[in-house]
């Protein structure tokens, strides 16, 4: 396979994952306007909960999904409950809660999995070859591409139709507004809550099989959900998606020129150019 | 609120006597250590926190700790200097890297502000582990020179292998760090970092410089961080990236400083001296691995139930001593020194222009909210504005005042260009103004507030005790001396409307602006509106005031400016302009739905 070939499905398939790590990211901050700095922290979770069993019961890595997905949620509906005792600045509070809950779920790892680095790795990985195309495709990789994709194509569904979807967009949108239309909002945070920790419960197992696995890893998928929103800002998919693609690419392309390991510059690099492009950020017109 | 001299200074002295006395009558070498890094976390904390003062979030100190330790590291260790002179290049290396926050980061603010701090860490740390003819990467660099001894007659202070003097050391850091610290505190620019933090649109009307003052307590925050990464290498003799760039030295120094209380002199060090042996001492034997926990969970339950951190409880044994009674502010009459008089009498009816608008036009992306509007405002005269909701009234106001930019079009005060000038400068030439929506600094009192504007406006007195006399003449003009000892955050509307105005006076302006003033004031209260404007004008001061309420501003003003939909459609005594045809179709035919806007 031509590297460059390779770069294309390397990145690709990262950056559909990327937009899955984005997106539960983006549906919380939008609804609660909180900046979830564990974020990254939960995906480590669920990456850790998905090595275990994996190794323990010797099932498939995608096997581990109903266990991750089924208990995330619970992990993100605490962490809302906690944000409920936040008060004004809420915003610049919720941040420093967040990452006191990063700090303490980086410590609980260490103490029950050790600073090790792992990784989902079954003995025999599956390829599919397609010479014609000269491309060759590992069943992680179609793994990622397919589920994260799939998620976010559910998700975009979800909110554009179904009932909850539409109130969702609106409280996204304006949340006074919302209330006045009737809207409870404090279903709609817990709602956006449950929906991201679905989709941290889908990315874990999937990170554990394509990044190492270690601690203290949840700051750098932090980073990227942080960079891809804003971005794309809230509620925007397809924009995440493609943001998703180019920073998946940029990474690889990095990777392959400068080495590996100059790759964790790029999203640091890419939050920081995108910052000082807007330095509003996300700010919802509605707060002005 | 206040901050008397004694208190929080006292608190100091006693707990560096006591951390410096203990180990002389109890031998306990794991004692000297981890007081030892305590005192050095606490030295990190308070530095940390000097930023802070400003109002930002840091999640990103590491990044001047490790290159501070790199900085210093790397010229001992390729060029073979001494720690001596290589320390103080460390800091000046970590400033280098502030320098550039400061300029790139200018715009953001909060939590922006917060997330690219944490991501500008990852720069140096990548740099630091590739760079590897430099740094030899994550091999990391082995065997630095120790810190050199320090003979003082008798004592010998061996700093590279005595851990008592290791110890002391440390101390010492930590009571430099609080003595700037307390400078920060209790000086002028310690003010204008509180103004920053407490309201930053207001600290710019009241005549602080942002920009630079941000820039200050970056700088210094890093220099002193730099400093601390530097000798940590020496001490420890190693350096690899992974020991320095982490998470959890931007973590530590966060969560000490929040838990400790951002705003007390001993905040940031009790946190650090609390919580750091609580960590090392008890819970890490018990759980080697994860004790750590211990900060998330504080730094969490400080932000839910305990915002202003332990020393709280200090600030409360604190507070009811050195207040000034209101006696003793009215009663010392005598106007401090550097208060200048009143403004001077008005000029002869046309004199000079004071402030002339020339062809400014505002854009909101494409949509134009003012157009080439030419206004010229006479010394001494009251002129209205008038005209309905978003008719661009506050966007002039903003223009004039240096909030906002023009889009075209030149602003002159005085006869010179203050086009595309920063407020503060506005300020310092002698224009204020108050707000719509009143911008208090909502935690110093009422009269600190005053006095806010008496420090950074036009008279730039140096010290507040300096400035109270003359701000609580400010609020008997106004009728706020009852309210004066209050947190300004707990003032009702009217009577923010109020303050604003003291504080503009404050700034002891020639032309104050008065941005819709009689917004939400009931009939009573626009009467003593209209009185007060009355005072000011009899006072000598130009007025531009701003309003949709007739029944004010026809009572008091000399000319009437009529805007609509971004064009002024006639200036001149009031009379000619309200009966305009223009104005006439477009302002008073929607009055009845604009008076009041309940």
């Amino acid at each position: 396979m031509s590297s460059g070939m390779h770069l294309l499905v390397s990145g690709f398939s990262l950056g559909s994952f990327y937009a899955l790590v984005a997106l539960g990211f983006a549906l919380i901050f939008g609804v609660t306007h909180a900046f979830n700095l564990a974020h990254g922290e939960f995906i480590i979770l669920s990456g850790y909960m998905a090595y275990f069993v994996w190794r323990g019961l010797e099932v498939h890595p995608l096997a581990t999904l109903p266990l991750t997905v089924a208990l995330m949620p619970l992990c993100a509906l605490a962490l809302a409950r906690l944000l409920r005792w936040v008060r004004e600045p809420f915003p610049m509070n919720s941040l420093v809660v967040t990452f006191g809950v990063a700090l303490l779920v980086e410590q609980a790892l260490l103490f029950f999995f050790s600073a090790d680095y792992r990784l989902i790795q079954p003995a025999a990985p599956r390829v599919a070859s397609f010479p014609a195309l000269n491309l060759t495709l590992t069943e992680t990789q179609a793994a990622l591409v397919v589920l994260s994709l799939l998620a976010t194509g559910l998700v975009h569904l979800f909110l554009h139709h179904t009932f909850a979807g539409l109130a969702l967009r609106a409280t996204i949108q304006n949340r006074e507004a919302a209330r006045l239309a009737g809207i409870n909002v404090r279903r709609m945070q817990a709602l956006a809550f449950g929906v991201g920790g679905l989709l941290m419960g889908l990315a874990g197992p999937l990170y554990g099989q394509t990044l190492y696995l270690y601690p203290a890893g949840g700051l750098e998928a932090t980073l990227i959900a942080v960079t891809l929103t804003i971005f794309a800002g809230v509620g925007r998919i397809p924009t995440l998606l493609m943001g998703g693609w180019l920073l998946g690419l940029a990474e690889s392309w990095a990777a392959l020129a400068l080495g590996a390991n100059w790759r964790e510059l790029v999203s640091a690099l890419l939050l920081l150019v995108l910052l000082l492009l807007r330095p509003q950020g996300l700010q919802t017109r509605t707060e002005a | 609120m206040r901050r008397p001299k004694v208190g929080p200074g006292r608190g100091a002295g006693l707990l560096l006597t006591a951390l410096a006395v203990w180990p002389l009558l109890w031998r306990s070498p794991v004692g000297e250590t981890v007081l030892g890094l305590g005192c050095f976390y606490g030295a990190l904390s308070l530095a940390w926190n000097l930023y802070a003062l400003t109002g930002a979030i840091s999640l990103g100190h590491s990044a001047f700790f490790g290159l501070g330790a790199y900085g210093s590291a790397l010229l001992t260790y390729h060029l073979g200097w001494s720690p001596l002179w290589s320390v103080p290049v460390g800091a000046g290396v970590a400033m280098a890297y502030a320098g550039l926050w400061w300029v790139g980061f200018a715009r953001l603010r909060g939590v922006y502000l917060g997330l690219a701090t944490l991501a500008a860490v990852e720069i140096p740390r990548v740099i630091a582990d590739n760079w590897n003819s430099l740094t030899l990467g994550s091999q990391g660099l082995v065997g630095l020179t120790p810190l050199p001894t320090l003979t003082l007659g008798l004592l010998t202070l061996a700093f590279g292998s005595d851990t008592r003097a290791q110890y002391y050391l440390l101390l010492g850091l930590l009571a430099v760090a609080l003595l700037v610290h307390h400078i920060a505190l209790s000086a002028r620019f310690g003010w204008a970092w509180r103004a920053l933090r407490e309201n930053e649109t207001a600290a710019a009307l009241v005549g602080v410089p942002v920009w630079r003052h941000r820039g200050a307590a970056l700088l210094l925050s890093a220099a002193l961080t730099g400093i601390l990464g530097a000798i940590y290498a020496h001490l420890l003799g190693i350096l690899e990236p992974p020991l320095v760039f982490t998470l959890h030295l931007s973590a530590m120094p966060l969560v000490f400083s929040i838990f400790g209380g951002r705003y007390h002199l001993l905040g940031p060090a009790l946190g650090a001296l609390l919580l750091y042996p609580l960590d090392q001492l008890l819970l890490r034997p018990w759980l080697p691995t994860g004790h750590a926990a211990v900060y998330g969970v504080m730094v969490i339950l400080a932000i839910l139930f305990f915002p202003r951190g332990v020393a709280a409880w200090l600030e409360r044994r604190e507070a009811g001593s050195g207040e000034p009674g209101p006696k003793t502010a009215s009663a010392a009459a005598g106007r401090p020194t550097g208060t200048p008089a009143d403004p001077e009498p008005p000029g002869a009816p046309g004199g000079p222009p004071c402030l002339e608008i020339r062809g400014v036009s505002r854009y909101f992306g494409r949509r134009p909210v003012l157009k080439e509007i030419q206004l010229t405002v006479q010394t001494g005269e009251v002129l209205a504005v008038l005209g309905p909701n978003g008719s661009g009234k506050t966007t002039l106001f903003n223009l004039i005042s240096g909030v906002l930019k023009p889009t075209a079009g030149r602003i002159l005060l005085f006869g010179t260009d203050i086009t595309g000038w920063p407020a503060h400068r506005i300020v310092h030439r002698g224009l204020a103004r108050t707000c719509q929506i009143p911008q208090p600094f909502p935690e110093m009192t009422v009269l600190e507030n005053v006095a806010m504007g008496l420090m950074f406006g036009g008279p730039g007195v140096p010290r507040l005790e300096a400035a109270l006399p003359r701000a609580w003449e400010l609020l008997e003009l106004v009728g706020l001396t009852p309210q004066a000892h209050l947190p300004a955050g707990e003032l009702p509307f009217a009577e923010l409307q109020r303050l604003e105005v003291a504080r503009a006076l404050a700034t002891a302006p020639r032309v104050l602006l008065l941005d819709e003033m009689a917004a939400g004031l009931g009939p009573k209260e626009v009467i003593q509106a209209a009185q007060l404007i009355r005072t000011l004008k009899a006072r000598g001061l130009t007025l531009l005031i701003n309003d949709h309420l007739l029944t004010l501003t026809a009572r008091v003003s000399d000319r009437l400016a009529a805007l609509d939909q971004g064009e002024l459609l006639a200036v001149g005594p009031p009379e000619e302009v309200l009966g305009h045809p223009a104005v006439r179709a477009a302002y008073l035919g929607e009055r009845e739905g604009n008076a009041r806007d309940f």
